[in-house]
This record gives C-alpha cells, sequence and structure tokens, in this order.
C-alpha cells in the first residue's frame, strides 16, 4: 500500500531522505530497517554507557564506528558526527565525554521514539 | 555477478541488499556479519563480488582480502572512514565507498566491476580454450593449456604433468619452452616450467601446485616474482 506525504509524522531528528533514496517506496526495506535501528539503538546506548563506566575507549571505539553505520542511514550523522571522531577519544577528558554521551543517548533516544512512530505509519 | 555482504552492521547489510537489487545482473547469494564467516563461505561457494567493510571485530575487511590471496574475488570496500582508502587500495580493489553510499556512486563502483569482471571472463574462457598436441609415444594427443601444471626435463624427454597423469615428449625443455605461450608458463628452474595460474603457494625455493613439489633456482626467482606481482 503506498503511503501518502501526508501520513509522515513531522520528525524533529530522523531525516529519512537518505532511507527514501534508498528503498524507492519499498516499506517492506524501510520496516526492516527501522526494526534493526529500533532494537539495537538501545543496545548500543547500554554498551555505551557500560565503556563509559569502565573507561574502555577500546570498546567505545568500537562501539561509535558500529553506530555510525546505523545513524547515518537514519539521518542522524549531521547531528552527531561530531561526537563520533573515534580518533578524538584518547584526547577528551572524561568529563566532556560523559557529556557527549549523555547528549547521544538523549538524541538516540529521542530518535528511537521517532521511528516508533514511522514504523506504525508504513505497518 | 555473484555477491557476498560482509558487515557487522544489520542496517548496513539491509541497506547495501537493497543498493544491489538497482542492477538485476547483480545475484547476491549470501551475506555475513563477521570477516571470519565470509572467509569460510568464499572458500565454498563461487563469489564474483565481495560488498567489504574494513572495520569489523576480530578480523577486518582488509585482513580478510590478504588472507583470501590468489582466491579473491572482485571488491569493493564500503566503510565509514576515510583513512583506510590508501591500504585499500593497494589491495587492487576495485572501489572504495564510504557511507552512506548514494545510489549513483555504487552503481558507478558496480560498473567498474562489471568491466574487471567481464575481462577476466574472457581471458580465462580463452584460457580454457587454448590447446597445443604432442606426441607421447604413438599418439598424438591434444592437451588443454589450462590443464598442465608444469613441465619437467628428464633427459632426452619432457615430463608434461596433468592433473591425475604425466606425458612424455621426446625433446628438450628449451624447445617445448619455445612453443608455449608466455602469457601461462615460466620458466623457474633449469629443469622445470610451470603454469602460473596453477601455483598454490610458494615456501622458500619451492613451489608447490596441485601438492607437487617444484624447486625454483635463484637465476629464475626474480622474474617469477615480477611475474606474481606479490603483494
Amino acid at each position: 500500500m503506498m503511503k501518502t506525504k501526508s501520513q509522515m509524522p513531522d520528525f524533529k531528528l530522523l531525516d529519512l531522505s537518505y532511507m527514501k533514496q534508498i528503498s524507492r517506496n519499498d516499506f517492506a526495506y524501510e520496516r526492516a530497517v527501522i526494526k534493526v535501528f529500533i532494537q539495537t539503538i538501545p543496545e548500543n546506548l547500554k554498551e555505551l554507557n557500560n565503556a563509559l563506566q569502565l573507561k574502555s575507549y577500546i570498546d567505545l571505539h568500537r562501539i561509535f564506528h558500529h553506530m555510525k553505520s546505523s545513524l547515518s542511514v537514519m539521518g542522524l550523522d549531521k547531528k552527531l558526527n561530531r561526537f563520533f571522531e573515534e580518533d578524538q577519544l584518547g584526547k577528551i577528558d572524561i568529563q566532556q565525554l560523559k557529556e557527549d554521551i549523555d547528549f547521544i543517548n538523549a538524541v538516540c533516544t529521542k530518535a528511537v521514539d521517532e521511528a516508533k512512530q514511522y514504523l506504525k505509519v508504513i505497518c | 555477478m555473484n555477491c557476498l555482504i560482509i558487515d557487522d552492521n544489520e542496517i548496513a547489510r539491509l541497506t547495501l541488499a537493497q543498493l544491489l537489487s538497482l542492477d538485476s545482473s547483480l545475484k547476491l547469494i549470501g551475506e555475513c556479519a563477521s570477516a571470519k564467516d565470509a572467509f569460510v563461505k568464499i572458500l565454498d561457494i563461487q563469489v564474483d563480488l565481495l560488498l567489504l567493510d574494513i572495520e569489523m571485530p576480530e578480523m577486518s575487511g582488509i585482513e580478510l582480502a590478504k588472507s583470501l590471496g590468489d582466491k579473491q574475488p572482485l571488491i569493493i570496500f564500503t566503510t565509514s572512514k576515510r583513512d583506510y582508502a590508501v591500504e585499500a587500495f593497494d589491495l587492487r580493489v576495485v572501489d572504495f565507498v564510504t557511507k552512506p553510499i548514494l545510489p549513483a556512486r555504487f552503481l558507478q563502483s558496480i560498473d567498474k566491476a562489471k568491466k574487471i569482471f567481464h575481462q577476466k571472463d574472457i581471458a580465462t574462457k580463452e584460457a580454457q580454450d587454448e590447446f597445443i598436441f604432442i606426441r607421447d609415444s604413438n599418439t598424438v594427443r591434444r592437451i588443454r593449456l589450462n590443464d598442465i601444471l608444469f613441465l619437467e626435463a628428464k633427459g632426452d624427454y619432457v615430463q608434461v604433468a596433468v592433473q591425475g597423469k604425466t606425458y612424455a615428449i621426446h625433446s628438450s625443455l628449451k624447445a617445448v619452452e619455445d612453443k608455449l605461450p608466455k602469457h601461462f608458463f615460466i620458466r623457474v628452474h633449469r629443469s622445470f616450467i610451470v603454469n602460473v595460474s596453477k601455483i598454490d603457494t610458494i615456501e622458500g625455493g619451492t613451489l608447490i601446485i596441485e601438492g607437487n613439489f617444484v624447486p625454483v633456482s635463484d637465476s629464475f626467482r626474480g622474474s617469477l616474482n615480477k611475474r606474481i606481482q606479490i603483494l
């Protein structure tokens, strides 16, 4: 079933223009991507918080890198990329890193809520 | 072309699969979440093109490409970091694209891969079709050049080794060498000529070709190294 633009929620964070360009109205693809996003991002955030507590820069680097691919498909890269500079990880003090990860948490949690709204539209 | 996607991120795999559907000549034959899984799969099935992420846990895409050696299919590296570009291109891959990958950029890489694939395909078919006739005792036999593993001088004869068999030609190795196409064969020893495409491994001064040990002499080592372009 084709979805009309008027049914699209008004997103504050997500920018689905890239995903739309790839999907070419293939809603099966969009549903699959959104479901994985909703499932994996909270897991990634949990891992990120654990790695921060342990001050494990290796894990932070790995999780940042892993999240980048998911975030870029959902159009969050422009908002968050500056926090995902893996090479800068060791140069940032821990307090600043904590603040950055809090911000990433807040943005990604809200983005997951928006993704859930969109999933309702395309299901 | 049979394509395999290798990426530890599921959204990236879904997106690459969707991009592959833009070209009906591409067939997605599998997806792997790790380079280790892919390594096993590539040895098991016919893969023509890898869409290969670079930064993955345990084994990176670059390590996978290096470990495949001569069995390496065509590779398009897909990554979110540009830092690996130089190292990746040193591996003679088709292309290096950064995520998020736009459809036009993706199709550009696919066009490059298809051109290389068709060139290789033609070369392989030509190689498979070329043949020579040899006189073995009282019989004249047709042997496909691609079936010959190596040739060995033995007294007044040259022994031609093909899979599971050998034939003897009454001739000198030099006379046979002059008649063989240079793009297939190379002299590696006073008494040995090998089919370059059949070399499995080189260990010190010895080549291994389908379980046969062939010595490499110092005087021919330079031309062999130049010919096989070791990375």
